[in-house]
């Protein structure tokens, strides 16, 4: 048993982290951005709170406030950013948002540099994990049913209504965006403080699409889709383990087939049909030539 | 018969647009179907195209079934289409377009001789031979829309709202051009809110109302019916 | 000035072949509104293709960049087949996702293959320099700036002046319309991945050969910078994205002499983020999605 739990463990505390970071993205995207930053807000959100806990001693609780509260200013700031941009070019921003931090995470050598931050003291465990996953889903299942998520969900479905309606892009997005990465960040400090290491190269790209997949893959319409996603496949993996190069090609695949078969999402609260902005295939002839 | 139509039917996920549509087009004739909005005239056109898929029903063409065959396949046999709203390729030049038109016919050879022919129907057109098609003004893209059809060299001209959005002068000298084409032996199928104009120059018509075929007839009976006067032609 | 001009001279290089990867790329994008995340497995199969040439067939420059391009193409294929024509038209992200998936495949199979460390691509030509005043430039630079204009004129021809390459910007435009004058739109669309296949896969060989290294991974960095250079350029003119592409490099080499060479990789990202808020249409225009 207790070794079913030393192996069980560290997956699912990084499960548990990812399906936190995946929520974030998930209400920053309920107002309709694609984000591609969101590693790099959860690992500032690691850097400050590692930085905080191991070179001043500050309290855990402190540095995760202090940490969250870097990803929701910086949230904000990348909200206000791409507001008036189209879907596409916006979560491309964000890449280069994401991407740029790295780079400069990569440069500073205060906090490691190319070698990483390390030295934090071990604050992270699965109770607290899961503690606080239960917290998010909390106030993402408040957040749904909030004027805030009705007011997000319309800015994503159809902007131009919203605005007629009296809902407030700019902040709705802005705001989201905040609170989607406050929460990101707020995964990265628990990830920090259980790695123990916090580096630039989780921060990039391809991590944040690891957590896009998540919620587009679980389902983006209500949040038991990240929580599904990130749960799912970061577990995947480690049932693969029989070769450890080999999991990840299947992995692919399994990505793949799994995206072709069921592509609204594993979770849906909402049928895909009813989002017409999205389909591009048959042009209409709403602009006559 | 040409094109031979018998219960279609097609629905846009839960929302039916045509619910058992039945037409016929002779060879040499032209034909068309009146409606209001949302009658189901342009998904019937759409369905004869393959464009969008009939739930059920028969297409024939030239006594072959062509229902499920895919678009491309489909023109090749010899049906050409003129959208609603134009819908030109509005990047590329008005020769292109008609270039584009031939795209199926192959053989680069005969298309001198066959953007001569065009070019004496529409002469506007060779004008404003070089100009992205974006450009040109209403009457001038419907005329490029058909004239890029033709380019084909159908059998079967589809022809979907010509006179949206153009002046009445311009309508009037527009209908004057498709007799002139129906005369050089194109058959031709015709979807039209001016029925007033429709009614003129087809020689049979089909009224559509919600998806169904509400009435049928030589244009001479259907202009002189005091219902239809009464619906379509404004009493 | 001599450093100014030496090292514009070597971003000219690299931006050309930042140029043709972006080119394809945004082709695809273009012509099918398919977001290719495995666009850069493309550049990285031409390197290993160059390295299976030389080491089993010929080390004759033709005969490598042909093999590199054909393995290339052979990979666009697949990945047409198994991710992009099941999911073509749909919501933006399912492809995405998709290519994603067949990407992570193809980045660990090619590990699996090759092993995770860089793999040696013996030189094929003579290191001979050659002088121009107080420059200097190898022959394979020479070599790897003629091909990439070779494809980018190409390029240009067939979509200008060729049957073919007026049905695809005529299926880019109105695909329904284009199909209803006979255009076989899937014929068009797999024309089009094995044209962006082909493209990347023969930037791959010339990078392979110029670093004389192939790596699993190498197509990532690559591949982002690509995807920048399209969105600051905008899909409209595809002179725009080549102009951009050598732009790009020619700064990448000016900020390495200048300022840093550890910054090098976050420009392309900083332009980025400049320009989109400026332009969110790209430098030069876009389509809309």
């Amino acid at each position: 048993m207790s070794e079913l739990l030393t192996f069980w463990t560290p997956v699912l505390i990084t499960a548990g982290i990812n399906s936190i970071v995946a929520v974030g993205l998930y209400i920053t995207m309920s107002s309709g951005p694609l984000s591609v930053a969101h590693a790099a807000l959860a690992g500032m959100g690691g850097y400050l709170a590692a930085v905080l806990t191991t070179n001043f001693g500050w309290p855990f609780p402190v540095a995760i406030v202090a940490g969250m509260a870097l990803g929701f200013l910086t949230g904000l700031l990348l909200g206000l950013l791409i507001v008036r941009m189209n879907e596409l070019v916006a979560g491309l921003t964000t890449l280069g948002f994401g991407e740029t931090m790295a780079v400069i995470a990569f440069n500073i050598d205060y906090i490691g540099g190319a070698n990483a931050f390390t030295g934090i003291p071990m604050r992270t465990s699965l109770p607290l994990v899961y503690v606080v996953l239960a917290a998010v889903l909390f106030a993402a299942w408040r957040y749904d049913h909030s004027r805030l998520g009705f007011a997000a969900r319309a800015t994503r479905d159809s902007p131009l209504t919203a605005a007629a309606m009296g809902i407030d892009i700019v902040w709705v997005k802005s705001f989201t965006f905040g609170v989607g990465g406050a929460i990101a960040a707020l995964g990265g400090v628990l990830r920090a403080h259980y790695i123990l290491v916090q580096g630039p190269e989780d921060m990039g790209f391809f991590v944040s699409v690891g957590f896009l997949i998540f919620v587009v893959f679980g389902g983006s319409y209500t949040f038991w889709g990240p929580l599904f996603g990130g749960m799912v496949l970061t577990v995947l993996p480690e049932l693969l383990r029989f070769s450890s190069k080999d999991r990840f090609i299947i992995y692919g695949i399994l990505l793949t087939l799994m995206v072709i078969i069921r592509p609204q999402g594993l979770i849906t609260r909402v049928p895909t049909g009813g989002a017409p902005k999205w389909f591009g295939r048959r042009r209409r002839a709403s602009t006559p030539v | 018969m040409l094109l031979k139509v018998a219960g279609l039917e097609v629905a846009y996920g839960p929302v039916p647009a045509v619910a058992g549509v039945g037409l016929e087009v002779p060879e040499g004739d032209i034909r068309a179907i009146l409606g209001a909005n949302g009658a189901g005239k342009s998904s019937t056109i759409k369905a004869i195209l393959g464009l969008v898929k009939a739930r059920a029903g028969t297409i024939e063409f030239q006594d072959r079934p062509i229902q499920g065959m895919p678009t491309h396949r489909i023109h090749q046999l010899g049906i050409a289409w003129v959208p609603e709203g134009r819908q030109l390729f509005s990047t590329l030049t008005v020769h292109e377009n008609l270039e584009m038109g031939a795209f199926a016919r192959g053989k680069a050879a005969e298309l001198p001789a066959k953007l001569d022919e065009v070019f004496t129907l529409f002469p506007r057109l060779k004008e404003r031979r070089a100009q992205v098609a974006g450009s040109l003004s209403g009457g001038e893209q419907q005329m490029l829309a058909i004239a890029r059809a033709l380019m084909a060299e159908p059998r079967l001209l589809l022809m979907d709202e010509p006179s949206l959005g153009l002046a009445p002068k311009v309508v009037q000298r527009l209908f004057e051009q498709i007799q002139e084409i129906n005369a050089r032996g194109l058959s031709i199928l015709m979807v039209e809110q001016n029925a007033r104009q429709a009614l003129k120059i087809a020689r049979y018509a089909y009224l559509l109302e919600v998806g169904r075929v509400v009435g049928a007839g030589p244009s001479r009976e259907l202009e002189a019916s005091e219902s239809v006067k009464r619906v379509y032609l404004g009493g | 000035m001599d450093l100014f001009l030496q090292q514009v001279l070597n971003g000219l290089m690299i931006g050309s072949t930042y140029a043709v990867v972006a080119l394809g790329f945004s082709l695809v994008f273009s012509v099918m509104r398919v977001v290719n995340m495995a666009h850069p497995e493309f550049f990285m199969a031409g390197a290993f293709g160059a390295f299976l040439t030389i080491t089993y067939v010929t080390k004759n420059v033709l005969g490598v960049l042909v093999g590199g391009m054909a393995v290339a193409l052979a990979v666009g294929l697949v990945v047409e087949r198994v991710a992009i024509r099941p999911v073509r038209g749909r919501y933006v992200m399912i492809p995405f996702i998709a290519t994603s998936g067949v990407g992570i495949t193809l980045q660990h199979g090619a590990e699996r293959l090759f092993g995770s460390d860089p793999v040696l691509v013996p030189p094929v030509m003579p290191s001979v320099s050659y002088s121009l005043g107080p420059l200097s430039v190898t022959r394979m630079q020479l070599v790897t700036l003629g091909i990439a204009a070779v494809l980018m004129l190409a390029l240009r021809y067939y979509v200008r002046n060729t049957k073919w390459g007026r049905a695809t910007r005529a299926v880019a435009e109105r695909p329904d319309v284009a199909a209803a004058f006979g255009v076989d739109v899937d014929f068009v669309s797999r024309l089009t991945v094995g044209i962006s296949a082909l493209m990347a896969g023969a930037a791959g060989v010339t990078i392979g050969l110029l670093y004389t290294s192939a790596w699993a991974f190498m197509g990532l960095l690559f591949g982002l910078k690509s995807f920048v250079c399209m969105l600051v350029a905008g899909n409209r003119h595809i002179e725009g994205v080549m102009v951009i592409g050598l732009l790009l490099g020619v700064l990448e080499a000016l900020v390495s002499g200048y300022v840093t060479s550890t910054l090098r990789d976050a420009v392309a990202f900083g332009v980025l983020v400049v320009v989109l808020v400026f332009k969110p249409k790209g430098l030069f225009g876009s389509y809309d999605v």
